[in-house]
């Protein structure tokens, strides 16, 4: 089992150098100088090239990526080229943000989701089930950013009940809910679907499955059983779907920063690759793919917990 | 020949349950109402990229008088909102079916290396699982950022993310044909294996492959509605569902159907690919469901 | 069927939005105030400024986007300063205009005395000595070195006076010290410490900020220029601006100084709120390419920049902005320096008739043209308006390039991409030398209109070099003649600066060089 995690660790370290070399790449390609950029448009040419030299920008492609790599081995991952600041600490301000918008979606999609699933199980081919069987496709089919436009055209917009944007607390405060919540629901959607679809699945397996005769036949109560039981038998295929799915959310959580003005990593990193701010860039995309490459391992080793069938040499 | 038979009866079930025949009425629709796009606007008189700016933010048929002809309004730069949605629709469908295409031919290319080729299988699949799973917008972005904003960029990002599922499927049916071959192949001349299995594979997951092109055109509409609101899809001024919705925003106190309205039809044709694709799983193939 | 039941309930659900709320808005209703916590108005002595964008940082001498120079203006103070009209310079931290000798190249200036840093540290002209050699400290990164250019040393002569040693005669000097590049750092600070906790000798301090979000700034009790009425600032970053207008409807902020002219109308009918337009020296004009343009051969041709430049009804484009912005034949706006009242006829004025038989006699009307413009709204909807009064003239096929900003940027530099270019100019320093060496010098420029003329280039040099007023002028006004006359530029439009602010507050404006000044704005009672 050791083995099992240090062989991944050792893959991830080799994934994430290779992210590093591509983003590297595509911003040295991409047109646009960020030295004319920091500069500002009133610069001469003699400020812009001054500029070039101070950023180090004017040394070779494999030197510059060299020091952001030896940098990186220190715990340091760079200096942004429009801040002067590190951007360790940048990321440090954002990175919550981001974080509180995808763990609040996640519970959003958990919470209404699963539930809605099993009922729609138990209510099988009825209208209701319909209805919701419907709504999860609709959620997967639905822009979250455009969900994201509408939730704030009714509810900033035409009622007035909740802010049109922006971010300053965590979600289990009052101010934080208020203001997470819209950005949540519109991130959390199509996962939620997902969930819904598997709590529904689950639930009919185990609905028509042997359980509950033996359960009732023991005495225990109908309900308590669907619901541990379908409970249970939905917990891989939800995992899957977590693991799966949590690119897709990371991805989301960009375009929902942008819907919603939240100052998080997606903003960030948005405003970076604008500004050709190459070691913002890079350093954005590795924190995410480092996140990304964790939860897969976790999601992996949950797998263990929840089946004990699985095991991996 | 069975094959052709079962495709045939295939068809016809479909017909028969209704979603699907709503789904694929919707899609022809639209498809029509695109096409048709320069006739259309050859009678409503509008160019989708002529700006009139006194002409700005104008309400459509529901406030006729005040509409000046525009059926469906105009946007902040006076541009009637009717021609944009439909040239745009041809934009969001060309460049749609183009990635799909692009990531069709080389899915399926991969995953018959990745199934016939022992070595290469270890590399191809964990570079995809990695390709399916990592965040597609975030790809996207990079690959444009370093490519340049075009639309001929985004359909290129977008299709690199429809290759895994594509390979992954082919690559498994050549494996599971590669047994059955195994033995046969030993026992003939040792020519040729790869001709064997492709001409023996393909026609087998023909379905599947419809299959999985109809869903993976439904999320190739979604991205590039994306990277478009993102501003790095198709350049502005071009018309794009999702630009429209993009620059739309800003005016939303003053003028919701701007964005309303391609956000409904994004949502509708999405939808209505992925009911296709979902019936017709379960005609040809519905051990699927869960891989794509 | 009961699937499609529900299918119908949503296509109803939907059809139904957009009915009720594509009902047209004459009026846009403002949303219900008051009933979030956060949504509470503005405690009443805090005055808030939406930004919106990130401001990349406060040293003053690295940076100058406009939101960091809208924070640092309240921070820091520089030698001298343009008047609100934008015509003239008078001393700021400097205590009177400086001395020169009569070659022109020292020049003695005397700073105000008992003046401090917030830090306590003391202005004078060890100051001055350090910030102007950090200007030139190719280490420091300064955004501007070219401000210091002409100062070759700077020599301290007592506590309270400097003399400047240059190598030219700059008559561009005063111009440059009222530029926030040039604000005065002290030398203990530290310039990346700076970019986050500034450090100035202005009447507001920082005394906390949100990285990306929010700064606050607080009066500075030992400000040695009196006291300003509003003694608390707040600057929230608000990206997207239909919230920010609505951030205005609700109170939360007191005031915008960046409108988009596309949003005007809604912030005109926002009751207790007013709309204002300022004169601003920024221009949008346009850039002809000659012997690096993508088709030469219509564009080496004199005839044919004229005619297209003949195309253009300027005035009916200035039109349609409703009066926020004003249209100009002279290159240089009139809050320039360098404007005279003659350069109104220079240049081929709007004339269709004469474009088209230009068009037909020299035969040009298939060649391509390719016009560059970024995506920026504003100069999208112009370049288009130049491709359809191209077309109008004869010209069958032009065609928009528009892209990113920062792809623009670059690609507004290269030969052979594009014929006629989009392109602006803040004009900050309000003075018509750094208008052309920087555009449109054949050495010194930033190499987009690529205009060679030395004729040209001598204009400019001499107006530079020299500390004669009225020698400056007449040089700015040929060199201004000169490239109108060669087609290679036309001014488009000159931009008014577009604001709203509450009105609990008066005396509220944005000055010519787009900065506004909080310590001269009131409360009305």
């Amino acid at each position: 089992m050791a083995r099992y995690i240090f062989k991944r660790l050792v893959l991830m370290v080799f994934l994430l150098l290779g992210i590093t070399f591509i983003v590297f790449l595509s911003l040295y390609l991409a047109p646009g100088d960020p030295a004319e950029l920091v500069a500002g448009p009133n610069a001469t040419a003699d400020d812009i090239a001054r500029m070039r030299v101070f950023l180090g920008l004017d040394k070779p492609l494999f030197v510059q990526y060299g020091t952001y790599l030896l940098g990186l081995l220190q715990g340091d991952l760079g200096t942004s080229i429009t801040t002067r600041q590190p951007i360790l600490n940048e990321i440090a301000i954002r990175l919550p943000f981001t974080i509180n918008l995808a763990v609040a979606a996640i519970i959003l999609a958990t919470v209404i989701g699963i539930p809605i699933g099993m009922i729609a199980a138990v209510k099988k081919d009825s209208f209701l089930d319909q209805l919701m069987t419907t709504t999860s496709l609709m959620g997967i089919s639905i822009p979250n950013f455009w969900l994201g436009s509408m939730l704030i055209l009714v509810f900033a917009v035409k009622l007035g009940w909740l802010s049109t944007g922006g971010m300053t607390d965590f979600f289990w405060t009052p101010t934080g809910f208020k203001e997470v919540i819209l950005p949540a629901f519109a991130l959390g959607t199509s996962v939620a679907a997902q969930f819904m679809r598997i709590g529904r699945n689950a639930m009919i397996g185990v609905l028509q499955s042997d359980y509950i005769r033996t359960a009732e036949a023991k005495g225990l109560k109908k309900k308590r059983i669907i619901f541990v039981h379908g409970l249970r038998n939905a917990l891989i295929p939800l995992l899957t779907v977590f693991g799966t799915s949590f690119g897709g959310l990371l991805g989301g959580a960009i375009v929902t920063e942008k819907v919603f003005v939240i100052n998080g990593l997606g903003t960030y990193l948005l405003q970076s690759i604008n500004a050709r701010n190459y070691p913002a860039v890079q350093s954005t995309v590795l924190i995410i793919a480092v996140m990304f490459v964790l939860v897969n391992l976790v999601v992996d080793l949950l797998y263990v917990v929840v089946d004990p069938r699985i095991s991996y040499e | 020949m069975q094959n052709k038979r079962g495709f045939r009866a295939g068809f016809k079930k479909l017909i028969k349950n209704k979603m699907a025949t709503l789904a694929l009425i919707f899609i022809i629709i639209i498809v029509a109402l695109v096409l048709l796009a320069p006739v259309i606007t050859n009678i409503t008189g509008f160019d989708p990229d002529e700006s009139i700016i006194t002409d700005r933010l104008l309400p459509g048929f529901w406030d006729w008088e005040n509409a000046n002809g525009h059926i469906l309004g105009t946007d902040h730069l006076g541009r009637d909102t009717l021609s944009r949605l439909l040239y745009g629709g041809r934009t969001t469908l060309i460049v749609a079916i183009t990635s799909t295409s692009i990531g069709l031919f080389f899915g399926v290319t991969l995953g018959v290396l990745a199934g016939y080729y022992q070595r290469l299988d270890n590399l191809i699949m964990r570079i995809m699982d990695i390709l399916f799973t990592f965040p597609g917008t975030l790809l996207a972005m990079l690959i444009v950022s370093m490519l340049g904003v075009s639309t001929f960029n985004a359909m290129l990002a977008i299709s690199i993310w429809s290759i895994p599922s594509f390979a992954r499927m082919v690559r498994s049916k050549v494996l599971s044909v590669k047994q059955e071959e195994y033995i046969t192949a030993v026992k003939a001349l040792g020519a040729n294996d790869l001709r064997i299995i492709i001409a023996h594979t393909i026609p087998n997951i023909l379905g599947t492959i419809i299959v999985i092109a109809t869903m993976r055109l439904a999320s190739s509409i979604m991205s590039i509605a994306t990277l478009s609101f993102l501003g790095l899809g198709v350049p502005a001024p071009a018309p794009e569902w999702g630009g429209m919705i993009a620059t739309a925003k800003d005016f939303m106190w003053d003028r919701p159907n701007l964005i309303i309205i391609p956000g409904l039809f994004v949502m509708f044709t999405v939808i209505s690919f992925n009911l296709l694709g979902d019936k017709l799983s379960d005609l040809f193939d519905p051990t699927l469901k869960e891989n794509i | 069927m009961k699937r499609l039941k529900s299918l119908v309930v949503f296509m109803a659900l939907a059809l139904f939005l957009v009915g009720c709320s594509g009902g047209g808005n004459e009026s846009p209703e403002s949303p219900v105030a008051n009933t979030t916590p956060e949504q509470t108005p503005a405690v009443d002595d805090t005055f808030n400024i939406i930004l919106n964008a990130q401001p990349t940082g406060f040293n003053p001498l690295t940076t100058n986007d406009s939101m960091s120079s809208d924070i640092n203006v309240q921070i820091y103070e520089t030698l001298y300063e343009r008047t609100p009209d934008g015509t003239d310079y008078v001393p700021l931290l400097a205590d009177d205009m400086p001395e020169s000798s009569e070659d022109g190249l020292s020049v003695n200036i005397k700073l105000k005395e008992g003046i401090t840093f917030t830090n306590g540290d003391p202005f004078n002209a060890e100051t001055v000595k350090f910030t102007i050699e950090k200007i030139k400290d190719k280490e420091y990164g300064s955004a501007r070195a070219s401000i210091a250019a002409s100062i070759e040393s700077v020599e301290i002569i007592n506590d309270h006076e400097v003399k400047l040693n240059l190598t030219y005669p700059d008559g561009v000097l005063i111009a440059k010290l009222s530029h926030m590049n040039s604000a005065m750092i002290s030398p203990n600070s530290d310039g990346t410490e700076l970019m986050t906790n500034p450090v100035g000798t202005g009447p507001y301090k920082m005394t906390s900020s949100v990285a990306g979000s929010e700064y606050t700034l607080e009066y500075n009790e030992n400000y040695w220029g009196g006291e300003p009425e509003i003694k608390k600032i707040v600057f929230t970053v608000v990206a997207e601006t239909s919230t920010a207008i609505s951030r205005l409807e609700t109170g939360e902020a007191d005031f915008m100084p960046v409108v988009p002219v596309t949003n005007v109308n809604r912030v005109k009918q926002i009751p207790n709120v007013e709309f204002v337009t300022s004169p601003s020296s920024q221009i949008t004009y346009l850039g002809l390419r000659t012997n690096s343009a993508k088709n030469q051969n219509v564009m080496s041709n004199d005839k044919a920049r004229q005619a297209m430049l003949m195309a253009i009804d300027r005035e009916a484009y200035v039109q349609t902005l409703e009066g926020n912005a004003l249209g100009l034949n002279s290159i240089l706006p009139a809050s320039l320096f360098g404007y005279t009242e003659e350069s109104e006829d220079y240049g081929y004025k709007y004339n269709l008739e004469e474009a088209k038989n230009i068009i037909a006699s020299e035969g040009i009307a298939d060649e391509p043209i390719t016009i560059l413009t970024s995506t920026v709204p504003t100069s999208q909807t112009i370049a288009e308006f130049i491709q359809s009064s191209l077309k109008a003239a004869g010209f069958t096929n032009v065609e928009l390039l528009p892209q990113e900003f920062a792809t623009y940027l670059a690609t507004a530099k290269l030969e052979n991409e594009f014929d006629l270019v989009i392109l602006t100019w803040s004009n900050v320093t309000g003075d018509g030398t750094e208008f052309f060496d920087p555009n449109l010098h054949s050495v010194n420029s930033s190499q987009r209109v690529q205009y060679v003329n030395p004729e040209f280039d001598k204009l400019v040099d001499e107006s530079r070099e020299t500390i004669d007023m009225e020698v400056r002028l007449e040089k700015l006004d040929a060199a201004n003649k000169l490239c109108l006359e060669d087609a290679v530029v036309a001014p488009l439009y000159n931009s008014y600066n577009t604001f709203a602010f509450s009105d609990k507050y008066k005396d509220v404006t944005v000055l010519p060089g787009t900065y506004f000044s909080v310590k001269d704005f009131k409360y009305a009672k």
